[in-house]
Protein backbone atom coordinates (compact mmCIF):
# COMPACT_ATOMS: atom_id res chain seq x y z
CA UNK A 1 0.00 0.00 0.00
CA UNK A 2 1.10 3.54 -0.57
CA UNK A 3 2.79 5.19 2.32
CA UNK A 4 1.38 8.41 3.63
CA UNK A 5 2.16 12.03 2.93
CA UNK A 6 5.00 13.30 0.79
CA UNK A 7 6.42 9.86 0.23
CA UNK A 8 3.61 8.63 -1.97
CA UNK A 9 4.43 10.89 -4.91
CA UNK A 10 8.14 10.15 -4.62
CA UNK A 11 7.56 6.39 -4.50
CA UNK A 12 5.32 6.55 -7.53
CA UNK A 13 7.81 8.64 -9.52
CA UNK A 14 10.63 6.29 -8.55
CA UNK A 15 8.59 3.38 -9.83
CA UNK A 16 7.83 5.16 -13.11
CA UNK A 17 11.48 6.05 -13.58
CA UNK A 18 12.46 2.41 -13.09
CA UNK A 19 9.75 1.31 -15.55
CA UNK A 20 10.95 3.76 -18.19
CA UNK A 21 14.57 2.75 -17.70
CA UNK A 22 13.70 -0.94 -17.99
CA UNK A 23 11.69 -0.60 -21.19
CA UNK A 24 12.01 2.60 -23.19
CA UNK A 25 9.06 4.04 -25.05
CA UNK A 26 9.25 5.11 -28.69
CA UNK A 27 9.37 8.83 -29.28
CA UNK A 28 11.03 10.10 -26.11
CA UNK A 29 13.57 9.49 -23.41
CA UNK A 30 13.21 10.56 -19.80
CA UNK A 31 15.32 10.98 -16.69
CA UNK A 32 15.83 13.12 -13.62
CA UNK A 33 17.45 16.54 -13.84
CA UNK A 34 19.09 15.91 -10.48
CA UNK A 35 19.42 12.33 -9.23
CA UNK A 36 18.46 13.46 -5.74
CA UNK A 37 15.16 15.02 -6.77
CA UNK A 38 12.42 12.77 -8.10
CA UNK A 39 10.08 15.70 -8.66
CA UNK A 40 11.93 17.33 -11.57
CA UNK A 41 12.33 15.37 -14.79
CA UNK A 42 13.89 16.11 -18.14
CA UNK A 43 12.48 14.53 -21.28
CA UNK A 44 13.79 14.59 -24.82
CA UNK A 45 10.98 14.37 -27.33
CA UNK A 46 11.65 13.26 -30.88
CA UNK A 47 9.64 15.31 -33.36
CA UNK A 48 6.94 12.91 -34.58
CA UNK A 49 7.49 11.54 -38.11
CA UNK A 50 5.33 12.98 -40.88
CA UNK A 51 4.76 16.21 -38.99
CA UNK A 52 6.39 19.63 -39.26
CA UNK A 53 8.34 18.74 -36.10
CA UNK A 54 10.01 15.70 -37.70
CA UNK A 55 13.76 15.71 -37.23
CA UNK A 56 13.62 17.88 -34.13
CA UNK A 57 14.75 16.92 -30.62
CA UNK A 58 12.89 18.97 -28.06
CA UNK A 59 13.94 19.13 -24.45
CA UNK A 60 11.29 19.68 -21.80
CA UNK A 61 11.09 19.66 -18.01
CA UNK A 62 8.35 18.13 -15.94
CA UNK A 63 7.79 19.62 -12.50
CA UNK A 64 5.74 17.47 -10.16
CA UNK A 65 3.90 18.95 -7.19
CA UNK A 66 4.27 17.37 -3.76
CA UNK A 67 0.62 16.32 -4.11
CA UNK A 68 1.34 14.17 -7.18
CA UNK A 69 -0.56 12.12 -8.35
CA UNK A 70 -3.54 14.05 -7.00
CA UNK A 71 -2.31 17.13 -8.84
CA UNK A 72 -0.79 17.17 -12.34
CA UNK A 73 2.80 18.09 -13.19
CA UNK A 74 3.65 21.19 -15.16
CA UNK A 75 5.49 20.63 -18.39
CA UNK A 76 7.73 23.25 -19.93
CA UNK A 77 9.78 23.07 -23.10
CA UNK A 78 13.36 24.17 -22.61
CA UNK A 79 14.00 24.02 -26.36
CA UNK A 80 12.45 26.74 -28.46
CA UNK A 81 9.22 25.41 -29.88
CA UNK A 82 6.55 27.07 -31.98
CA UNK A 83 3.13 25.58 -31.35
CA UNK A 84 -0.38 26.92 -30.68
CA UNK A 85 -0.63 25.08 -27.37
CA UNK A 86 2.75 26.09 -25.94
CA UNK A 87 3.23 29.44 -24.21
CA UNK A 88 6.05 31.82 -25.04
CA UNK A 89 7.92 30.61 -21.94
CA UNK A 90 7.62 26.99 -23.09
CA UNK A 91 4.82 25.91 -20.77
CA UNK A 92 2.59 23.30 -22.32
CA UNK A 93 -1.13 23.93 -22.15
CA UNK A 94 -3.11 20.74 -22.69
CA UNK A 95 -6.28 19.81 -20.90
CA UNK A 96 -5.01 16.66 -19.20
CA UNK A 97 -2.49 18.82 -17.32
CA UNK A 98 -5.37 20.85 -15.86
CA UNK A 99 -6.97 19.85 -12.60
CA UNK A 100 -10.68 19.19 -12.59
CA UNK A 101 -12.33 22.42 -11.45
CA UNK A 102 -12.47 22.44 -7.69
CA UNK A 103 -15.74 24.35 -7.60
CA UNK A 104 -17.46 22.11 -10.13
CA UNK A 105 -16.36 18.99 -8.31
CA UNK A 106 -15.25 17.32 -11.43
CA UNK A 107 -18.32 16.82 -13.52
CA UNK A 108 -17.71 19.03 -16.51
CA UNK A 109 -15.29 17.72 -19.09
CA UNK A 110 -13.65 15.54 -16.48
CA UNK A 111 -12.72 13.21 -19.31
CA UNK A 112 -10.25 15.76 -20.63
CA UNK A 113 -8.73 16.66 -17.30
CA UNK A 114 -6.04 15.33 -15.04
CA UNK A 115 -6.59 11.96 -13.40
CA UNK A 116 -4.21 10.28 -10.92
CA UNK A 117 -3.74 7.30 -13.23
CA UNK A 118 -1.75 9.46 -15.66
CA UNK A 119 1.98 8.79 -15.70
CA UNK A 120 5.08 10.45 -17.09
CA UNK A 121 4.61 8.21 -20.09
CA UNK A 122 0.96 9.06 -20.70
CA UNK A 123 1.65 12.78 -20.26
CA UNK A 124 4.58 12.81 -22.69
CA UNK A 125 2.64 10.71 -25.20
CA UNK A 126 -0.20 13.25 -25.00
CA UNK A 127 2.27 16.03 -25.69
CA UNK A 128 3.65 14.11 -28.67
CA UNK A 129 0.12 13.76 -30.00
CA UNK A 130 -0.38 17.48 -29.38
CA UNK A 131 2.63 18.11 -31.67
CA UNK A 132 1.01 16.00 -34.38
CA UNK A 133 -2.37 17.57 -33.91
CA UNK A 134 -2.32 21.20 -32.74
CA UNK A 135 -5.51 22.57 -31.25
CA UNK A 136 -5.79 26.23 -32.32
CA UNK A 137 -9.18 26.49 -30.58
CA UNK A 138 -7.57 26.65 -27.16
CA UNK A 139 -4.49 28.63 -27.92
CA UNK A 140 -1.62 29.45 -25.59
CA UNK A 141 0.34 31.03 -28.44
CA UNK A 142 -2.22 33.09 -30.29
CA UNK A 143 0.10 34.08 -33.13
CA UNK A 144 0.93 30.45 -33.84
CA UNK A 145 -2.77 29.55 -33.64
CA UNK A 146 -3.63 32.25 -36.18
CA UNK A 147 -0.86 31.02 -38.46
CA UNK A 148 -2.20 27.46 -38.34
CA UNK A 149 -5.55 28.73 -39.59
CA UNK A 150 -4.61 31.62 -41.85
CA UNK A 151 -1.02 31.24 -43.01
CA UNK A 152 0.21 27.66 -42.84
CA UNK A 153 3.35 28.52 -44.82
CA UNK A 154 4.37 31.03 -42.18
CA UNK A 155 3.61 28.52 -39.43
CA UNK A 156 5.74 25.92 -41.18
CA UNK A 157 8.63 28.37 -41.52
CA UNK A 158 8.54 29.12 -37.77
CA UNK A 159 8.35 25.45 -36.81
CA UNK A 160 11.16 24.38 -39.14
CA UNK A 161 13.36 27.09 -37.67
CA UNK A 162 12.83 25.58 -34.21
CA UNK A 163 13.59 22.12 -35.60
CA UNK A 164 16.93 23.31 -37.02
CA UNK A 165 17.75 25.09 -33.75
CA UNK A 166 17.00 21.92 -31.78
CA UNK A 167 19.39 19.95 -34.00
CA UNK A 168 22.15 22.53 -33.54
CA UNK A 169 21.71 22.43 -29.75
CA UNK A 170 22.00 18.66 -29.45
CA UNK B 1 5.47 40.28 -26.27
CA UNK B 2 3.81 38.66 -23.26
CA UNK B 3 0.31 40.01 -23.79
CA UNK B 4 -0.23 38.24 -27.08
CA UNK B 5 -0.10 34.89 -25.34
CA UNK B 6 -3.26 34.50 -23.40
CA UNK B 7 -4.03 31.61 -21.14
CA UNK B 8 -6.00 28.88 -22.79
CA UNK B 9 -8.55 29.31 -20.04
CA UNK B 10 -9.22 32.89 -21.08
CA UNK B 11 -11.55 31.98 -23.91
CA UNK B 12 -14.72 34.06 -24.18
CA UNK B 13 -16.87 31.18 -22.95
CA UNK B 14 -14.85 30.91 -19.79
CA UNK B 15 -14.66 34.59 -19.01
CA UNK B 16 -17.15 35.40 -16.28
CA UNK B 17 -19.74 37.89 -17.41
CA UNK B 18 -20.38 40.82 -15.13
CA UNK B 19 -23.84 42.10 -14.40
CA UNK B 20 -24.11 45.75 -15.34
CA UNK B 21 -26.64 47.98 -13.66
CA UNK B 22 -29.42 49.21 -15.94
CA UNK B 23 -30.60 52.84 -15.92
CA UNK B 24 -32.33 53.77 -12.67
CA UNK B 25 -31.18 50.59 -10.94
CA UNK B 26 -29.72 50.92 -7.49
CA UNK B 27 -26.55 49.10 -6.63
CA UNK B 28 -27.19 46.24 -4.23
CA UNK B 29 -26.97 47.13 -0.53
CA UNK B 30 -23.70 45.31 0.05
CA UNK B 31 -22.00 48.19 -1.76
CA UNK B 32 -22.19 49.91 1.61
CA UNK B 33 -19.68 47.46 3.01
CA UNK B 34 -16.01 47.18 2.25
CA UNK B 35 -16.69 44.11 0.19
CA UNK B 36 -17.03 44.41 -3.57
CA UNK B 37 -19.70 42.32 -5.30
CA UNK B 38 -16.95 40.10 -6.61
CA UNK B 39 -15.68 39.51 -3.10
CA UNK B 40 -19.19 38.78 -1.87
CA UNK B 41 -19.67 36.28 -4.63
CA UNK B 42 -16.42 34.67 -3.67
CA UNK B 43 -17.44 34.39 -0.03
CA UNK B 44 -20.78 32.89 -0.96
CA UNK B 45 -19.11 30.38 -3.22
CA UNK B 46 -16.61 29.34 -0.63
CA UNK B 47 -19.37 28.74 1.91
CA UNK B 48 -21.24 26.74 -0.66
CA UNK B 49 -18.03 24.91 -1.53
CA UNK B 50 -17.51 24.08 2.14
CA UNK B 51 -21.00 22.70 2.39
CA UNK B 52 -20.53 20.66 -0.75
CA UNK B 53 -17.23 19.36 0.54
CA UNK B 54 -18.95 18.21 3.72
CA UNK B 55 -21.60 16.47 1.64
CA UNK B 56 -18.88 15.00 -0.52
CA UNK B 57 -17.08 13.54 2.46
CA UNK B 58 -20.31 11.89 3.59
CA UNK B 59 -20.87 10.50 0.09
CA UNK B 60 -17.34 9.09 -0.05
CA UNK B 61 -17.90 7.36 3.27
CA UNK B 62 -21.10 5.87 1.88
CA UNK B 63 -19.36 4.21 -1.05
CA UNK B 64 -18.90 0.48 -0.66
CA UNK B 65 -15.62 -0.53 0.92
CA UNK B 66 -14.02 -3.84 1.66
CA UNK B 67 -10.74 -5.62 2.01
CA UNK B 68 -8.74 -7.14 -0.80
CA UNK B 69 -8.87 -10.89 -0.36
CA UNK B 70 -7.09 -11.93 -3.55
CA UNK B 71 -9.56 -14.69 -4.35
CA UNK B 72 -9.11 -16.12 -7.86
CA UNK B 73 -5.96 -14.13 -8.45
CA UNK B 74 -3.48 -17.02 -8.37
CA UNK B 75 -2.52 -16.35 -11.96
CA UNK B 76 -3.00 -12.62 -12.04
CA UNK B 77 -1.53 -10.11 -9.70
CA UNK B 78 -3.53 -6.92 -9.42
CA UNK B 79 -2.26 -3.46 -8.73
CA UNK B 80 -3.90 -0.25 -7.62
CA UNK B 81 -3.48 1.99 -10.66
CA UNK B 82 -3.13 5.11 -8.54
CA UNK B 83 -0.06 4.04 -6.55
CA UNK B 84 0.98 1.31 -9.05
CA UNK B 85 1.46 -1.08 -6.14
CA UNK B 86 0.10 -4.60 -5.97
CA UNK B 87 -2.77 -5.16 -3.61
CA UNK B 88 -1.85 -7.11 -0.52
CA UNK B 89 -4.29 -9.44 1.20
CA UNK B 90 -6.37 -7.62 3.76
CA UNK B 91 -5.75 -4.12 2.46
CA UNK B 92 -8.76 -1.82 2.71
CA UNK B 93 -10.20 -0.95 -0.68
CA UNK B 94 -12.99 1.29 -1.94
CA UNK B 95 -15.25 0.07 -4.74
CA UNK B 96 -16.75 2.64 -7.09
CA UNK B 97 -20.11 2.15 -8.88
CA UNK B 98 -18.21 1.30 -12.10
CA UNK B 99 -16.62 -1.59 -10.11
CA UNK B 100 -13.12 -0.19 -10.33
CA UNK B 101 -11.50 -0.38 -6.95
CA UNK B 102 -8.50 1.23 -5.27
CA UNK B 103 -6.74 1.42 -1.93
CA UNK B 104 -8.85 3.61 0.34
CA UNK B 105 -5.88 5.92 1.14
CA UNK B 106 -5.29 6.29 -2.62
CA UNK B 107 -8.83 6.94 -3.85
CA UNK B 108 -10.45 8.94 -1.05
CA UNK B 109 -8.20 12.02 -1.37
CA UNK B 110 -8.88 12.00 -5.12
CA UNK B 111 -12.65 11.77 -4.65
CA UNK B 112 -12.48 14.85 -2.46
CA UNK B 113 -11.09 16.68 -5.50
CA UNK B 114 -13.05 15.10 -8.30
CA UNK B 115 -16.00 12.77 -8.13
CA UNK B 116 -15.04 10.61 -11.10
CA UNK B 117 -13.36 7.25 -11.36
CA UNK B 118 -9.67 7.84 -12.20
CA UNK B 119 -9.60 4.87 -14.58
CA UNK B 120 -12.79 5.09 -16.63
CA UNK B 121 -13.74 8.67 -15.72
CA UNK B 122 -17.31 7.60 -14.99
CA UNK B 123 -18.95 10.02 -12.60
CA UNK B 124 -19.43 8.53 -9.18
CA UNK B 125 -23.14 8.82 -9.50
CA UNK B 126 -24.65 11.00 -6.83
CA UNK B 127 -28.15 10.15 -8.01
CA UNK B 128 -27.45 6.55 -7.14
CA UNK B 129 -25.86 7.53 -3.88
CA UNK B 130 -28.65 9.78 -2.75
CA UNK B 131 -30.91 6.76 -3.03
CA UNK B 132 -28.78 5.17 -0.32
CA UNK B 133 -29.74 6.32 3.09
CA UNK B 134 -26.26 6.24 4.49
CA UNK B 135 -27.41 7.66 7.80
CA UNK B 136 -29.54 4.56 8.13
CA UNK B 137 -28.45 1.26 9.55
CA UNK B 138 -25.78 -0.91 7.99
CA UNK B 139 -28.24 -3.47 6.66
CA UNK B 140 -29.02 -1.09 3.84
CA UNK B 141 -25.35 -0.55 3.12
CA UNK B 142 -24.86 -4.28 3.00
CA UNK B 143 -27.70 -4.61 0.49
CA UNK B 144 -25.97 -2.20 -1.84
CA UNK B 145 -22.74 -4.14 -1.52
CA UNK B 146 -24.53 -7.40 -2.22
CA UNK B 147 -25.85 -5.98 -5.47
CA UNK B 148 -22.36 -4.92 -6.45
CA UNK B 149 -20.96 -8.31 -5.63
CA UNK B 150 -23.55 -10.17 -7.70
CA UNK B 151 -22.75 -8.04 -10.70
CA UNK B 152 -19.13 -9.17 -10.50
CA UNK B 153 -20.14 -12.83 -10.67
CA UNK B 154 -17.34 -15.34 -10.53
CA UNK B 155 -14.63 -12.81 -11.20
CA UNK B 156 -15.26 -11.68 -7.65
CA UNK B 157 -12.07 -10.53 -6.04
CA UNK B 158 -13.55 -8.66 -3.17
CA UNK B 159 -14.65 -9.49 0.27
CA UNK B 160 -16.64 -6.54 1.46
CA UNK B 161 -17.26 -5.73 5.05
CA UNK B 162 -19.51 -2.91 6.14
CA UNK B 163 -17.33 -1.85 9.05
CA UNK B 164 -14.41 -0.94 6.81
CA UNK B 165 -15.66 2.62 6.51
CA UNK B 166 -14.43 3.11 10.05
CA UNK B 167 -10.83 2.68 8.91
CA UNK B 168 -8.60 5.73 8.65
CA UNK B 169 -7.91 7.10 5.20
ZN1 LIG C 1 -3.07 2.40 -4.18
ZN1 LIG D 1 -14.17 3.18 -13.22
Amino acid sequence: MASKGLDQGALLLKKQLADLQRSSVDGFSAGLVDDNNLFVWEVLIVGPPDTLYEGGFFKAHLNFPKEFPLKPPKMKFISNIWHPNVYADGEVCISILHEPGEDKFGYEKASERWSPVHTVESVVLSVISMLSDPNPESAANIVAAKEVRDSPAEFKRHVRKCVRQSQDNL
Amino acid sequence: MGDIFSCCYATPENTPTRQLLGPGEQPPPYHDTFLTPAMMRHLTLSEEAQLRLAQRLALIQALPAGVYDGANTDYKRMECVICMTEFILGEPIRILPCMHFYHIPCIDPWLRRSFVCPSCLAPVDTALLSAISFQDNQVEDRNVEDISIHSRNDSLLLNTTPEVSALPF
